[in-house]
């Protein structure tokens, strides 16, 4: 049989049929037939056996038209009727009676596959995987490899749910908002502190009484390192190592989420600054007063 | 009044597991029926369905309700009736495919059952269920969800992630490979009109 979407058909496919062409000398008979329109009917029998909604009445008209003289292609109509039918009539049983009470009890003993996104329809975003559980974030990556995230929009037909299962444990609404509570009470100690530094007559003189001596500090170990280049080599790698240290801190900012990680660092921008203010005011005050 | 399939989800996040248990029981046997119809086998349809409520339950966090719960499950279900087709693929012998592409026709002849009954009826709906199993995978599934679980071809492009230009050509070849290889059956009835 003839087949017009043979061409590209993996582009196109029935999409072709969603405005049909209209079929012109739709007729009965032999010559019909050596024209083709058997073929070209014949390949729409399928979406007449289904009443396709695309299929419109002008041309459901014509092909039952067509029908009416022609043997071949009353056959074809008929063959596939049947098909919907006898597709339709295959049987649909019953799952087993234990089925659910067996998938809750192993939900029970915990015995589940603990996914991150089992489909194209179940991406987790950044924002809700923030808050939800960064430590979950951190085995994902660890399970997936450090280049794949958990975020990644997994593609139905190329990747299937088992190969992205993980051991985490679930994450929960309610899971997440314990985990926030002993985030919260850091940020307040944190922002707590430095308030105290910049409020309190003690903070500021620490702050304001110690700044001439930490910048004489660095003047001398700046002489020092000019002197003794690799003094200045090992002392970079002890900033690398305190690097680990601006790591977890940045862990525990980012495990705030992102929002609140940013108002945070805001606010403690402003207290730096203001406090950096006040020391510095106090101690031209006191120079000038000596 | 019932609950809607949004209420259950929430209400299991929030630690109820029982809520869950209506999810399962809503849609146990269209979850079932498809891995049935898809794999054709009772006790690997029994598996697969329990697999998929068991994952969707481990990404229920991740379920962002843009589509239906149901649609959800026929997705995550059809991922894994296709890989353990695929699995079970490597492991088989010889299929109905690779007979045909052998020039070898299927020794079944529906016609040569004899006079219509319960019998050749049953007979016919097996011989039926087996054309659809020898489908190749891709038409499998699409003539599947189509015509044995009523699905749109919109719900069908969804759930595989494919357009509804791509359904449409499987739909439209599995049914050609379904009436070939029905001939006998199709002939059957066509005649007795």
């Amino acid at each position: 049989m003839e087949n017009r979407f043979q061409q590209n058909e993996e582009e196109n496919g029935w999409g072709a049929y969603v405005t049909p062409p209209p079929i012109t000398g739709l007729s009965t008979g032999e010559s019909a037939a050596a024209r083709g329109l058997c073929a070209r009917v014949q390949e729409r029998l399928p979406m007449l056996a289904e009443r396709d909604p695309l299929l419109t009445p002008e041309l459901v008209r014509s092909l039952e038209q067509h029908m009416v003289g022609c043997a071949d292609c009353r056959r074809e109509y008929r063959r596939e009727k049947r098909l919907t039918g006898l597709l339709n009539d295959v049987p649909a049983p019953a799952p087993p009676p234990d089925f659910a009470p067996r998938i809750m009890e192993r939900i029970e003993r915990g015995d589940f596959p603990r996914m991150v996104s089992v489909d194209g329809l179940a991406r987790p975003t950044i924002a809700r995987e923030a808050a939800v559980e960064p430590t979950i974030r951190r085995e994902v990556r660890t399970a997936l490899g450090q280049q794949q995230t958990p975020t990644t929009a997994v593609k139905s037909s190329t990747v299937s749910p088992a190969r992205i299962s993980v051991t985490q444990p679930l994450a929960t609404e309610t899971h997440s908002l314990l985990m926030l509570v002993p985030r919260a009470l850091a940020a307040c100690v944190l922002t707590a502190s430095l308030l105290f530094f910049i409020s309190t007559s003690w903070g500021r003189e620490a702050l304001g009484a110690n700044l001439p001596g930490v910048r004489a500090w660095f003047d001398q170990m700046g002489a020092l390192f000019e002197r003794v280049p690799l003094l200045g080599r090992l002392t970079a790698a002890l900033a690398a190592s305190l690097g680990q240290l601006g790591e977890l801190l940045s862990e525990t900012y980012r495990s705030l989420g992102a929002s609140a990680a940013r108002g945070l660092t805001l606010d403690a921008a402003f207290l730096i600054a203001g406090g950096y203010l006040a020391s510095t005011r106090r101690a031209r005050g006191q120079r000038s007063g000596a | 009044m019932q609950q809607s399939d949004a209420d259950l989800v929430r209400a299991t996040l929030c630690g109820t597991t029982a809520a869950y248990n209506g999810l399962v029981e809503r849609y146990q046997r269209q979850v079932y029926n498809l891995a049935y119809r898809i794999l054709g086998n009772a006790e690997d349809a029994g598996d697969l369905a329990q697999e998929t409520f068991l994952r969707a339950y481990g990404a229920l966090g991740s379920f962002r309700q843009d589509a239906s719960f149901l649609t959800w499950l026929y997705k995550i279900s059809s991922n894994l009736c296709i890989d353990h087709i695929r699995a079970r693929k490597s492991r088989t012998a010889l299929s109905l495919d690779v007979e045909r592409e052998e020039g070898r026709e299927p020794a079944a002849d529906l016609r040569a059952t004899g006079p219509e009954s319960a019998a050749i009826r049953s007979a016919v709906r097996d011989e039926v269920q087996r054309a659809v199993q020898n489908l190749p995978e891709k038409y499998r599934v699409v003539v599947v969800m189509r015509h044995l679980q009523d699905m749109s071809v919109e719900e069908i492009a969804l759930v595989l992630d494919m357009p509804s230009g791509t359904v449409k050509t499987h739909l439209f070849r599995g049914r050609e490979m379904l009436r070939s290889r029905l001939r006998s059956a199709l002939d059957m009835e066509a005649n007795g009109e």
